[in-house]
Protein backbone atom coordinates (compact mmCIF):
# COMPACT_ATOMS: atom_id res chain seq x y z
CA UNK A 1 0.00 0.00 0.00
CA UNK A 2 2.71 2.39 0.96
CA UNK A 3 4.49 1.99 -2.39
CA UNK A 4 1.36 2.77 -4.32
CA UNK A 5 0.90 5.85 -2.25
CA UNK A 6 4.50 6.81 -2.96
CA UNK A 7 4.02 6.40 -6.70
CA UNK A 8 0.79 8.29 -6.70
CA UNK A 9 2.41 10.88 -4.54
CA UNK A 10 5.27 11.25 -7.01
CA UNK A 11 2.79 11.84 -9.82
CA UNK A 12 1.00 14.49 -7.85
CA UNK A 13 4.23 16.06 -6.77
CA UNK A 14 5.12 16.71 -10.35
CA UNK A 15 2.53 19.45 -10.03
CA UNK A 16 1.12 19.16 -13.55
CA UNK A 17 -2.48 18.43 -12.95
CA UNK A 18 -3.76 20.60 -15.68
CA UNK A 19 -2.24 22.42 -18.67
CA UNK A 20 -3.51 25.69 -17.43
CA UNK A 21 -1.18 25.58 -14.44
CA UNK A 22 1.76 25.01 -16.67
CA UNK A 23 4.15 27.82 -17.33
CA UNK A 24 5.23 27.51 -20.93
CA UNK A 25 8.54 29.25 -20.37
CA UNK A 26 9.73 26.86 -17.67
CA UNK A 27 9.37 23.32 -18.90
CA UNK A 28 11.99 22.00 -16.48
CA UNK A 29 9.70 19.13 -15.54
CA UNK A 30 9.77 17.68 -19.00
CA UNK A 31 13.34 16.92 -19.81
CA UNK A 32 13.94 13.53 -21.38
CA UNK A 33 16.18 12.50 -18.48
CA UNK A 34 13.26 13.17 -16.22
CA UNK A 35 11.32 10.37 -17.85
CA UNK A 36 14.00 7.80 -17.40
CA UNK A 37 14.96 8.82 -13.89
CA UNK A 38 13.73 6.74 -11.04
CA UNK A 39 13.46 8.21 -7.61
CA UNK A 40 15.87 6.63 -5.02
CA UNK A 41 12.89 5.94 -2.81
CA UNK A 42 11.31 3.77 -5.44
CA UNK A 43 14.46 1.56 -5.84
CA UNK A 44 14.62 0.98 -2.10
CA UNK A 45 10.94 0.18 -1.93
CA UNK A 46 11.32 -2.25 -4.89
CA UNK A 47 13.52 -4.49 -2.74
CA UNK A 48 10.69 -5.07 -0.30
CA UNK A 49 8.12 -5.72 -3.05
CA UNK A 50 6.70 -8.96 -4.21
CA UNK A 51 7.06 -9.66 -7.98
CA UNK A 52 3.40 -8.78 -8.43
CA UNK A 53 3.89 -5.47 -6.77
CA UNK A 54 7.00 -4.79 -8.85
CA UNK A 55 5.09 -5.48 -12.02
CA UNK A 56 2.32 -3.17 -10.88
CA UNK A 57 4.89 -0.57 -9.99
CA UNK A 58 6.53 -0.79 -13.39
CA UNK A 59 3.18 -0.54 -15.10
CA UNK A 60 2.38 2.53 -13.10
CA UNK A 61 5.72 4.05 -14.07
CA UNK A 62 5.00 3.32 -17.72
CA UNK A 63 1.58 4.95 -17.45
CA UNK A 64 3.21 7.92 -15.81
CA UNK A 65 5.66 8.24 -18.68
CA UNK A 66 2.89 7.98 -21.23
CA UNK A 67 0.96 10.62 -19.39
CA UNK A 68 3.98 12.92 -19.36
CA UNK A 69 4.59 12.37 -23.04
CA UNK A 70 1.02 13.24 -23.85
CA UNK A 71 1.27 16.33 -21.70
CA UNK A 72 4.51 17.34 -23.40
CA UNK A 73 2.89 17.05 -26.81
CA UNK A 74 -0.03 19.15 -25.77
CA UNK A 75 2.30 21.76 -24.35
CA UNK A 76 4.32 21.86 -27.53
CA UNK A 77 1.16 22.41 -29.54
CA UNK A 78 0.13 25.18 -27.22
CA UNK A 79 3.55 26.80 -27.54
CA UNK A 80 3.28 26.66 -31.32
CA UNK A 81 -0.09 28.34 -31.13
CA UNK A 82 1.34 31.00 -28.87
CA UNK A 83 4.22 31.53 -31.25
CA UNK A 84 1.76 31.87 -34.10
CA UNK A 85 -0.18 34.40 -32.10
CA UNK A 86 3.03 36.30 -31.44
CA UNK A 87 3.42 36.87 -35.22
CA UNK A 88 6.41 38.65 -36.51
CA UNK A 89 5.90 41.97 -38.25
CA UNK A 90 6.03 40.91 -41.89
CA UNK A 91 4.31 44.03 -43.14
CA UNK A 92 7.24 46.22 -42.18
CA UNK A 93 9.68 43.89 -43.87
CA UNK A 94 7.94 43.94 -47.24
CA UNK A 95 10.16 45.23 -50.03
CA UNK A 96 9.62 48.84 -51.07
CA UNK A 97 7.97 48.16 -54.46
CA UNK A 98 5.40 45.85 -52.84
CA UNK A 99 4.75 48.30 -50.04
CA UNK A 100 4.37 51.06 -52.59
CA UNK A 101 1.80 49.02 -54.50
CA UNK A 102 -0.19 48.39 -51.34
CA UNK A 103 -0.13 52.00 -50.21
CA UNK A 104 -0.95 53.31 -53.68
CA UNK A 105 -4.29 51.56 -53.34
CA UNK A 106 -5.19 53.51 -50.23
CA UNK A 107 -6.88 56.90 -50.14
CA UNK A 108 -4.29 59.72 -49.79
CA UNK A 109 -5.24 60.62 -46.24
CA UNK A 110 -4.85 56.97 -45.21
CA UNK A 111 -1.39 56.95 -46.77
CA UNK A 112 -0.59 59.78 -44.40
CA UNK A 113 -1.94 57.78 -41.49
CA UNK A 114 0.44 54.97 -42.44
CA UNK A 115 3.30 57.39 -41.82
CA UNK A 116 2.29 57.43 -38.15
CA UNK A 117 2.94 53.71 -37.68
CA UNK A 118 6.70 53.76 -37.26
CA UNK A 119 9.84 55.53 -38.36
CA UNK A 120 10.23 53.21 -41.27
CA UNK A 121 6.80 54.08 -42.60
CA UNK A 122 7.27 57.79 -41.98
CA UNK A 123 10.49 57.78 -43.97
CA UNK A 124 8.91 55.68 -46.65
CA UNK A 125 5.65 57.60 -47.07
CA UNK A 126 6.71 61.17 -46.44
CA UNK A 127 10.37 61.28 -47.38
CA UNK A 128 10.97 58.23 -49.55
CA UNK A 129 11.46 58.36 -53.29
CA UNK A 130 9.27 55.31 -53.95
CA UNK A 131 6.15 56.99 -52.65
CA UNK A 132 7.20 60.37 -54.05
CA UNK A 133 6.12 59.17 -57.46
CA UNK A 134 2.74 58.11 -56.11
CA UNK A 135 2.25 61.58 -54.60
CA UNK A 136 3.45 63.18 -57.83
CA UNK A 137 0.91 61.20 -59.81
CA UNK A 138 -1.78 62.17 -57.33
CA UNK A 139 -0.96 65.87 -57.65
CA UNK A 140 -0.97 65.69 -61.44
CA UNK A 141 -4.16 63.70 -61.42
CA UNK A 142 -5.89 66.24 -59.18
CA UNK A 143 -4.64 69.07 -61.36
CA UNK A 144 -5.98 67.38 -64.46
CA UNK A 145 -9.31 66.80 -62.74
CA UNK A 146 -9.50 70.45 -61.70
CA UNK A 147 -8.65 71.53 -65.23
CA UNK A 148 -11.37 69.29 -66.56
CA UNK A 149 -13.83 70.78 -64.11
CA UNK A 150 -12.78 74.30 -65.02
CA UNK A 151 -13.14 73.53 -68.73
CA UNK A 152 -16.56 72.15 -68.08
CA UNK A 153 -17.66 75.28 -66.25
CA UNK A 154 -16.17 77.48 -68.97
CA UNK A 155 -17.97 75.49 -71.59
CA UNK A 156 -21.24 75.81 -69.71
CA UNK A 157 -20.82 79.58 -69.39
CA UNK A 158 -19.91 79.96 -73.02
CA UNK A 159 -22.84 77.85 -74.07
CA UNK A 160 -25.09 80.01 -71.95
CA UNK A 161 -23.56 83.13 -73.46
CA UNK A 162 -23.94 81.74 -76.94
CA UNK A 163 -27.57 80.92 -76.28
CA UNK A 164 -28.33 84.40 -74.98
CA UNK A 165 -26.64 86.02 -77.99
CA UNK A 166 -28.59 83.80 -80.35
CA UNK A 167 -31.78 84.76 -78.59
CA UNK A 168 -30.88 88.43 -79.02
CA UNK A 169 -30.10 87.87 -82.69
CA UNK A 170 -33.36 86.15 -83.32
CA UNK A 171 -35.13 88.94 -81.51
CA UNK A 172 -33.31 91.64 -83.44
CA UNK A 173 -34.01 89.88 -86.77
CA UNK A 174 -37.67 89.76 -85.97
CA UNK A 175 -37.71 93.42 -85.05
CA UNK A 176 -35.76 94.84 -88.04
CA UNK A 177 -38.98 95.97 -89.56
CA UNK A 178 -39.30 98.46 -86.75
CA UNK A 179 -36.00 100.08 -87.89
CA UNK A 180 -34.15 99.04 -84.78
CA UNK A 181 -30.50 98.45 -85.38
CA UNK A 182 -28.92 95.42 -83.84
CA UNK A 183 -26.27 97.70 -82.42
CA UNK A 184 -28.81 99.14 -80.06
CA UNK A 185 -28.81 95.77 -78.26
CA UNK A 186 -25.10 95.80 -77.77
CA UNK A 187 -25.29 98.35 -74.99
CA UNK A 188 -23.18 100.71 -77.05
CA UNK A 189 -20.36 98.23 -77.58
CA UNK A 190 -20.85 97.82 -81.28
CA UNK A 191 -23.08 95.46 -83.11
CA UNK A 192 -23.86 92.24 -81.29
CA UNK A 193 -23.25 90.23 -84.49
CA UNK A 194 -19.58 91.04 -84.38
CA UNK A 195 -19.08 89.08 -81.16
CA UNK A 196 -21.06 86.01 -82.08
CA UNK A 197 -18.56 84.22 -84.33
CA UNK A 198 -15.71 84.61 -81.81
CA UNK A 199 -17.78 83.17 -78.98
CA UNK A 200 -19.13 80.34 -81.00
CA UNK A 201 -15.62 79.41 -82.15
CA UNK A 202 -14.41 79.22 -78.58
CA UNK A 203 -17.47 77.33 -77.52
CA UNK A 204 -17.05 75.01 -80.45
CA UNK A 205 -13.45 74.30 -79.50
CA UNK A 206 -14.40 73.45 -75.94
CA UNK A 207 -17.32 71.43 -77.19
CA UNK A 208 -14.94 69.44 -79.39
CA UNK A 209 -12.71 68.84 -76.41
CA UNK A 210 -15.65 67.65 -74.40
CA UNK A 211 -16.71 65.32 -77.18
CA UNK A 212 -13.19 63.95 -77.37
CA UNK A 213 -13.23 63.29 -73.66
CA UNK A 214 -16.56 61.52 -73.77
CA UNK A 215 -15.37 59.56 -76.78
CA UNK A 216 -13.22 57.41 -74.50
CA UNK A 217 -9.96 59.27 -74.71
CA UNK A 218 -8.52 59.80 -71.29
CA UNK A 219 -7.49 63.38 -70.66
CA UNK A 220 -5.83 62.70 -67.33
CA UNK A 221 -2.68 61.07 -68.62
CA UNK A 222 0.01 61.72 -66.05
CA UNK A 223 3.42 62.30 -67.49
CA UNK A 224 6.47 60.57 -66.07
CA UNK A 225 8.50 62.34 -63.42
CA UNK A 226 11.33 64.48 -64.64
CA UNK A 227 14.61 64.93 -62.87
CA UNK A 228 13.48 68.24 -61.40
CA UNK A 229 10.25 66.68 -60.18
CA UNK A 230 12.18 64.02 -58.32
CA UNK A 231 13.85 66.65 -56.17
CA UNK A 232 10.52 67.97 -54.88
CA UNK A 233 8.62 66.56 -51.93
CA UNK A 234 5.32 65.78 -53.64
CA UNK A 235 3.78 64.51 -50.42
CA UNK A 236 4.13 67.98 -48.96
CA UNK A 237 2.91 69.58 -52.18
CA UNK A 238 -0.12 67.33 -52.28
CA UNK A 239 -0.97 67.92 -48.64
CA UNK A 240 -0.49 71.69 -48.87
CA UNK A 241 -2.13 72.41 -52.18
CA UNK A 242 -4.79 69.77 -52.55
CA UNK A 243 -5.71 68.34 -49.17
CA UNK A 244 -5.28 71.51 -47.14
CA UNK A 245 -6.35 73.68 -50.07
CA UNK A 246 -3.61 76.29 -49.73
CA UNK A 247 -3.05 76.48 -53.46
CA UNK A 248 -4.80 78.75 -55.91
CA UNK A 249 -8.38 77.87 -56.47
CA UNK A 250 -8.72 77.25 -60.20
CA UNK A 251 -12.39 78.08 -60.03
CA UNK A 252 -11.50 81.64 -59.04
CA UNK A 253 -10.59 82.19 -62.67
CA UNK A 254 -14.20 81.58 -63.49
CA UNK A 255 -15.15 84.89 -61.95
CA UNK A 256 -13.37 86.54 -64.84
CA UNK A 257 -15.72 84.91 -67.28
CA UNK A 258 -18.73 87.10 -67.51
CA UNK A 259 -22.06 85.71 -68.40
CA UNK A 260 -24.24 87.49 -70.90
CA UNK A 261 -23.01 90.21 -73.30
CA UNK A 262 -19.32 90.78 -72.84
CA UNK A 263 -18.27 93.94 -71.03
CA UNK A 264 -15.93 96.40 -72.56
CA UNK A 265 -12.47 96.07 -71.04
CA UNK A 266 -11.63 98.76 -68.58
CA UNK A 267 -9.09 101.21 -69.96
CA UNK A 268 -6.58 102.84 -67.72
CA UNK A 269 -5.82 106.34 -68.80
CA UNK A 270 -2.68 108.25 -68.10
CA UNK A 271 -3.76 111.61 -66.99
CA UNK A 272 -1.76 114.67 -67.85
CA UNK A 273 -2.35 117.56 -65.59
CA UNK A 274 -2.51 120.29 -68.20
CA UNK A 275 -4.60 118.48 -70.72
CA UNK A 276 -8.30 118.37 -69.97
CA UNK A 277 -9.93 114.97 -70.19
CA UNK A 278 -11.67 114.11 -73.43
CA UNK A 279 -15.40 114.24 -73.46
CA UNK A 280 -15.60 110.45 -73.92
CA UNK A 281 -14.13 110.11 -70.49
CA UNK A 282 -17.12 111.82 -68.99
CA UNK A 283 -19.37 109.85 -71.24
CA UNK A 284 -17.75 106.68 -69.92
CA UNK A 285 -18.25 107.86 -66.43
CA UNK A 286 -21.78 108.60 -67.20
CA UNK A 287 -22.20 105.05 -68.48
CA UNK A 288 -20.32 103.53 -65.59
CA UNK A 289 -22.30 105.51 -63.13
CA UNK A 290 -25.52 104.45 -64.71
CA UNK A 291 -24.31 100.83 -64.61
CA UNK A 292 -23.11 100.88 -61.05
CA UNK A 293 -25.97 102.90 -59.78
CA UNK A 294 -23.70 105.70 -58.61
CA UNK A 295 -24.79 109.32 -58.85
CA UNK A 296 -24.23 110.69 -62.35
CA UNK A 297 -22.01 113.65 -62.97
CA UNK A 298 -23.84 116.86 -62.60
CA UNK A 299 -24.66 118.82 -65.73
CA UNK A 300 -22.60 121.70 -64.42
CA UNK A 301 -19.54 119.55 -64.27
CA UNK A 302 -20.08 118.35 -67.81
CA UNK A 303 -20.47 121.87 -69.08
CA UNK A 304 -17.37 122.88 -67.20
CA UNK A 305 -15.49 120.05 -68.85
CA UNK A 306 -16.61 121.18 -72.25
CA UNK A 307 -15.47 124.68 -71.53
CA UNK A 308 -12.13 123.47 -70.24
CA UNK A 309 -11.63 121.55 -73.40
CA UNK A 310 -12.51 124.46 -75.61
CA UNK A 311 -10.16 126.69 -73.71
CA UNK A 312 -7.36 124.18 -73.95
CA UNK A 313 -7.64 123.80 -77.70
CA UNK A 314 -7.83 127.52 -78.15
CA UNK A 315 -4.76 127.99 -76.03
CA UNK A 316 -2.68 125.53 -77.99
CA UNK A 317 -3.93 126.81 -81.35
CA UNK A 318 -3.07 130.44 -80.69
CA UNK A 319 0.59 131.24 -81.29
CA UNK A 320 2.13 133.81 -79.03
CA UNK A 321 3.19 136.90 -80.94
CA UNK A 322 5.66 139.42 -79.74
CA UNK A 323 4.08 140.83 -76.65
CA UNK A 324 5.12 143.44 -74.32
CA UNK A 325 5.77 142.65 -70.71
CA UNK A 326 2.61 142.37 -68.73
CA UNK A 327 0.48 142.24 -71.87
CA UNK A 328 -1.63 139.13 -72.21
CA UNK A 329 -1.93 137.38 -75.52
CA UNK A 330 -5.32 137.10 -77.10
CA UNK A 331 -5.86 133.47 -76.07
CA UNK A 332 -4.92 134.13 -72.47
CA UNK A 333 -7.17 137.14 -72.45
CA UNK A 334 -9.98 135.03 -73.81
CA UNK A 335 -9.39 132.40 -71.15
CA UNK A 336 -9.45 135.05 -68.54
CA UNK A 337 -12.68 136.32 -70.00
CA UNK A 338 -14.23 132.88 -70.18
CA UNK A 339 -13.22 131.90 -66.67
CA UNK A 340 -15.13 134.84 -65.36
CA UNK A 341 -18.14 133.62 -67.33
CA UNK A 342 -21.03 132.30 -65.32
CA UNK A 343 -23.31 129.57 -66.36
CA UNK A 344 -26.73 130.79 -67.30
CA UNK A 345 -29.86 129.11 -66.17
CA UNK A 346 -30.57 125.89 -68.07
CA UNK A 347 -33.39 125.89 -70.49
CA UNK A 348 -35.11 122.75 -71.65
CA UNK A 349 -33.65 123.25 -75.11
CA UNK A 350 -30.12 123.25 -73.71
CA UNK A 351 -30.75 120.02 -71.91
CA UNK A 352 -31.98 118.29 -75.06
CA UNK A 353 -28.96 119.57 -76.97
CA UNK A 354 -26.55 118.14 -74.36
CA UNK A 355 -28.24 114.77 -74.35
CA UNK A 356 -28.08 114.62 -78.15
CA UNK A 357 -24.43 115.42 -78.01
CA UNK B 1 4.59 19.57 -71.58
CA UNK B 2 5.33 19.66 -67.87
CA UNK B 3 7.84 21.49 -65.75
CA UNK B 4 9.26 20.49 -62.38
CA UNK B 5 9.47 23.20 -59.77
CA UNK B 6 11.51 22.64 -56.63
CA UNK B 7 10.56 24.52 -53.48
CA UNK B 8 13.00 25.78 -50.85
CA UNK B 9 12.28 22.69 -48.71
CA UNK B 10 13.17 20.43 -51.65
CA UNK B 11 9.71 19.34 -52.64
CA UNK B 12 9.05 18.73 -56.30
CA UNK B 13 5.96 20.08 -58.04
CA UNK B 14 5.09 18.85 -61.52
CA UNK B 15 3.02 21.46 -63.34
CA UNK B 16 1.98 22.20 -66.91
CA UNK B 17 4.30 24.53 -68.74
CA UNK B 18 1.33 26.76 -69.52
CA UNK B 19 0.57 27.07 -65.82
CA UNK B 20 4.19 27.61 -64.82
CA UNK B 21 4.55 30.32 -67.43
CA UNK B 22 2.06 32.52 -65.61
CA UNK B 23 5.21 33.43 -63.73
CA UNK B 24 7.32 35.74 -65.84
CA UNK B 25 10.41 34.61 -63.93
CA UNK B 26 9.83 30.96 -64.85
CA UNK B 27 8.83 31.89 -68.39
CA UNK B 28 12.09 33.77 -68.89
CA UNK B 29 14.05 30.92 -67.32
CA UNK B 30 12.43 28.40 -69.65
CA UNK B 31 13.10 30.62 -72.64
CA UNK B 32 16.74 31.00 -71.63
CA UNK B 33 17.31 27.32 -70.95
CA UNK B 34 15.23 26.05 -73.86
CA UNK B 35 13.83 22.52 -74.02
CA UNK B 36 15.06 20.86 -70.85
CA UNK B 37 13.75 18.43 -68.26
CA UNK B 38 15.89 19.79 -65.48
CA UNK B 39 13.90 20.98 -62.45
CA UNK B 40 13.63 24.67 -61.73
CA UNK B 41 14.76 25.56 -58.21
CA UNK B 42 12.77 28.22 -56.39
CA UNK B 43 14.84 28.84 -53.26
CA UNK B 44 12.68 31.71 -52.01
CA UNK B 45 9.38 29.82 -52.01
CA UNK B 46 8.38 27.18 -49.49
CA UNK B 47 6.28 24.17 -50.50
CA UNK B 48 3.20 25.49 -48.67
CA UNK B 49 3.34 28.80 -50.50
CA UNK B 50 4.22 27.20 -53.83
CA UNK B 51 1.14 24.98 -53.52
CA UNK B 52 -1.01 28.08 -53.18
CA UNK B 53 0.72 29.85 -56.04
CA UNK B 54 0.25 26.85 -58.33
CA UNK B 55 -3.41 26.69 -57.31
CA UNK B 56 -3.82 30.31 -58.35
CA UNK B 57 -2.00 29.82 -61.64
CA UNK B 58 -4.06 26.72 -62.42
CA UNK B 59 -7.27 28.66 -61.90
CA UNK B 60 -6.11 31.58 -64.03
CA UNK B 61 -4.32 29.57 -66.69
CA UNK B 62 -6.61 30.84 -69.46
CA UNK B 63 -6.64 34.48 -68.44
CA UNK B 64 -5.15 36.93 -70.93
CA UNK B 65 -1.65 38.03 -70.06
CA UNK B 66 -1.68 41.44 -68.37
CA UNK B 67 0.25 44.14 -70.14
CA UNK B 68 2.21 46.29 -67.73
CA UNK B 69 0.51 49.65 -67.86
CA UNK B 70 1.10 53.10 -66.56
CA UNK B 71 -2.33 53.56 -65.09
CA UNK B 72 -3.65 57.07 -65.16
CA UNK B 73 -5.48 56.83 -61.91
CA UNK B 74 -2.98 56.60 -59.08
CA UNK B 75 -5.73 55.68 -56.68
CA UNK B 76 -6.03 52.16 -57.96
CA UNK B 77 -9.20 50.54 -56.86
CA UNK B 78 -8.93 47.81 -54.27
CA UNK B 79 -12.53 46.66 -54.25
CA UNK B 80 -12.61 44.94 -57.61
CA UNK B 81 -11.41 41.50 -56.49
CA UNK B 82 -13.02 38.47 -58.05
CA UNK B 83 -14.96 36.21 -55.74
CA UNK B 84 -12.67 33.22 -56.28
CA UNK B 85 -9.60 35.37 -55.63
CA UNK B 86 -11.16 36.74 -52.50
CA UNK B 87 -11.74 33.23 -51.18
CA UNK B 88 -8.27 32.22 -52.26
CA UNK B 89 -6.82 35.03 -50.20
CA UNK B 90 -8.67 34.01 -47.04
CA UNK B 91 -5.55 32.70 -45.34
CA UNK B 92 -3.69 33.70 -42.21
CA UNK B 93 -1.71 36.90 -42.40
CA UNK B 94 1.68 35.25 -42.54
CA UNK B 95 0.61 33.15 -45.51
CA UNK B 96 -0.90 36.21 -47.19
CA UNK B 97 2.40 38.06 -47.01
CA UNK B 98 4.28 34.94 -48.09
CA UNK B 99 2.06 34.72 -51.16
CA UNK B 100 2.65 38.40 -51.93
CA UNK B 101 6.40 37.95 -51.59
CA UNK B 102 6.31 34.83 -53.76
CA UNK B 103 4.22 36.62 -56.39
CA UNK B 104 6.72 39.46 -56.35
CA UNK B 105 9.65 37.06 -56.66
CA UNK B 106 8.03 34.91 -59.34
CA UNK B 107 6.74 38.01 -61.13
CA UNK B 108 3.08 37.04 -61.24
CA UNK B 109 1.48 40.46 -61.52
CA UNK B 110 -2.19 39.48 -61.17
CA UNK B 111 -1.46 37.54 -58.00
CA UNK B 112 0.60 40.40 -56.61
CA UNK B 113 -2.26 42.78 -57.41
CA UNK B 114 -4.79 40.62 -55.62
CA UNK B 115 -2.47 40.32 -52.61
CA UNK B 116 -1.87 44.06 -52.44
CA UNK B 117 -5.58 44.78 -52.77
CA UNK B 118 -6.32 42.38 -49.94
CA UNK B 119 -3.78 44.03 -47.65
CA UNK B 120 -5.05 47.49 -48.65
CA UNK B 121 -8.55 46.38 -47.73
CA UNK B 122 -7.30 45.25 -44.31
CA UNK B 123 -5.75 48.68 -43.73
CA UNK B 124 -8.66 50.76 -45.05
CA UNK B 125 -10.65 52.62 -42.43
CA UNK B 126 -8.34 51.66 -39.56
CA UNK B 127 -6.64 54.01 -37.15
CA UNK B 128 -2.83 53.83 -36.76
CA UNK B 129 -3.23 51.93 -33.51
CA UNK B 130 -5.56 49.41 -35.13
CA UNK B 131 -3.14 48.92 -38.02
CA UNK B 132 -0.26 48.43 -35.61
CA UNK B 133 -2.28 45.82 -33.78
CA UNK B 134 -3.33 44.08 -36.98
CA UNK B 135 0.22 43.75 -38.28
CA UNK B 136 2.18 43.67 -35.02
CA UNK B 137 4.06 46.82 -35.89
CA UNK B 138 6.24 48.23 -33.14
CA UNK B 139 5.85 51.93 -32.57
CA UNK B 140 9.42 53.23 -32.43
CA UNK B 141 8.60 56.93 -32.26
CA UNK B 142 9.41 58.92 -29.19
CA UNK B 143 6.27 60.34 -27.52
CA UNK B 144 7.25 63.82 -28.74
CA UNK B 145 7.70 62.66 -32.30
CA UNK B 146 4.45 60.77 -32.22
CA UNK B 147 2.60 63.80 -30.90
CA UNK B 148 4.16 65.97 -33.58
CA UNK B 149 3.19 63.64 -36.43
CA UNK B 150 -0.27 63.13 -35.00
CA UNK B 151 -0.74 66.87 -34.85
CA UNK B 152 0.40 67.20 -38.44
CA UNK B 153 -2.07 64.58 -39.61
CA UNK B 154 -4.89 65.41 -37.26
CA UNK B 155 -7.03 66.91 -39.97
CA UNK B 156 -6.61 63.82 -42.17
CA UNK B 157 -7.99 61.49 -39.52
CA UNK B 158 -11.29 63.36 -39.47
CA UNK B 159 -11.87 62.56 -43.12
Amino acid sequence: MSTTTTVEGSIHDSGVDSLDDYDSDSDYLYTSSDDEQESPDSSTTKEHMTPDQVQKFQQLQLEQREHRRALRQEIQQRQQQQRRRRRRDVFSTLPAPVLQQILARLPPFQMLIISELSRRFYNFVVLGQDMNEVWFRLVKHEEAEEKKLLDWYKLKKLEQEHRSVQMLRSYSNSSTSSNMSSASYGNGYGPADERVPAISKQAQRLLNKKQEATGGKSTSTVKAMRRNDRKKNWCKIYVDTILRGNGEDPLEALNQIACGPAKRPVKFQTLSLNEPLPLEYYKDDDYRDADNGDTALSREARTQAKLDKRMYYKSIRSKPKGKKAGQMDSAAAKIDKISSWRQPEWTQQDQVAIEEY
Amino acid sequence: MTVILVSSDNQDFKVDKEVAERSILIKNMLEDVGESDSPIPLPNVTSAVLTKVIEYCEHHRNDPVQVPEETDDPRKRSNDIEEWDMKFMQVDQEMLFEIILAANYLDIKPLLDVGCKTVANIIKGKTPEEIRKAFNIVNDFTPEEEAQIKKENEWAEDR
